[in-house]
């Protein structure tokens, strides 16, 4: 019943409130689209009665391209991770500034551990490919880090131009918080 | 320590969610009145002030204004009275139109009751209350990375820190998680939020106007 009211209120404020971009134009409006198909599929996925429901929060917008598309990509990802594995709630943050585009994922489960980035999810991609390997390919960095009160935060930073120089290895620590980095591989 | 009683008011147009609303809260909350339509809040408002209102920024009645037109209607009771916006709405003009008409925060009708309690009490005590959606709101209509205000009183932007406050609690933050990530008390954390409440309320930054009426237009 949830679900079906978030559906049709979402519908109706698209209507209502302009979201009536055209397609392909807007990448908050995609990052909604994930957002509300992740709330929809994990209950099937999961076999749950209760609704999901992920606070989606978008500051800035841009046009679509590659590389935000891995972005939205390993998003979609991060998500059903946080909605499979964590516990709400879940929210989704997504910035967009001139020099770079980020997105948050956290939860509030029992936090990170290494061994996640060998889950092998139904797809049979894991997180180490489905997450990382996505953004790396495209030039972008993840982070993960266990918050302070309990739970995940995924960082996906997604440079607006690509960067060129093959000599950068790794992404910036958070801080002494952070339990791992990911590292962009050698050329 | 136990909670003193606080006195409420539940504006909202949806009698089940009313009713919903006063099953969740905490047993310190006291609903002293309901309305479901402007000019009745407006009535039952003055008849016997509460401490704090739940206003939706939605509803029927009135000219037409909602929620922001019940507010500016209940000026004179501002000082005992504090107003806090709960809606499904997320519409920006709706949420900025309502903090400028007084409301002391805003947050979504997915809050839990614990939540909700939680806010009611802060708003009582003078503090500002913001949700995630409002964070971003005001982080977008601020400039997220315009350069901040170097004094703390420029109302026309952010200072360097209320920036990061703002960007934390969009993330979902709460404001203990804010304190401790930013290794700052609860406190401070607050009077940054009153802080950014204040300009949100105040400026006259021409993009707070425009943006809100460009949202309806595209």
């Amino acid at each position: 019943m949830t679900r079906l009211a978030r559906n049709q209120e979402r519908e109706l404020r698209a209507w209502l409130y302009n979201d009536r971009s055209a397609a392909g134009t807007s990448l908050a409006d995609e990052a909604r689209s994930v957002v509300a198909n992740v709330e929809n599929t994990m209950i099937h996925a999961l076999g749950t009665q209760e609704s999901i429901s992920i606070d989606l929060v978008v500051v800035g917008d841009a046009v679509p391209n590659e590389d935000t598309e891995a972005l939205m990509g390993a998003m979609n990802e991060a998500l059903k991770n946080a909605v499979r594995h964590g516990k709400p709630p879940v929210s989704a943050y997504l910035e967009v500034r001139d020099d770079l585009i980020e997105v948050f994922v956290s939860d509030r489960g029992d936090g990170f551990d290494l061994s996640m980035l060998e889950d092998v999810g139904p797809d049979r991609f894991g997180v180490r490919e489905s997450i990382i390997g996505r953004m790396e390919r495209r030039g972008g960095t993840v982070t993960f880090r266990n918050m302070a009160i309990g739970g995940t935060e995924v960082k996906l930073s997604m440079p607006r131009k690509v960067d060129q120089n093959p000599q950068r290895t790794h992404a910036p620590d958070e801080h002494s918080g952070s339990t791992k980095s990911s590292s962009r591989k050698k050329q | 320590m136990t909670q003193e009683p606080i006195s409420i008011a539940i504006i909202d147009d949806h009698d089940m969610f009313r009713a919903g609303v006063k099953a969740s809260l905490a047993p310190w909350v006291n609903v002293i009145a309901e309305a479901g339509d402007v000019d009745s809040a407006v009535a039952v408002l003055h008849e016997n002030p509460p401490s704090v209102v739940l206003l939706d920024v939605h509803m029927p009645g009135g000219a037409g204004g909602g929620g922001a037109e019940v507010l500016t209607k209940c000026q004179d009771i501002a000082g005992q009275t504090r107003f806090l916006a709960l809606s499904v709405s997320d519409a920006a003009e709706d949420v900025v139109a309502v903090i400028r008409a007084g409301a002391r925060g805003y947050v979504t009708k997915n809050i839990s009751g614990e939540q909700l309690s939680d806010a009611i009490k802060r708003v009582d005590s003078g503090d500002a209350v913001f949700s995630p959606r409002l964070a971003g709101f005001v982080l977008d209509a601020f400039g997220a990375q315009s350069a901040p205000a170097t004094h703390d009183d420029e109302l026309d932007r952010l200072s360097a820190r209320e920036q990061e406050v703002m960007r934390l609690i969009a993330r979902g933050y709460t404001y203990r998680e804010v304190a401790s990530e930013l290794f700052i008390s609860i406190k401070t954390v607050e009077t940054h939020v009153s802080a950014v409440l204040r300009k949100l309320q105040l400026s006259s930054r021409h993009e707070l106007t425009k943006w809100a009426a460009d949202r309806r237009l595209l």
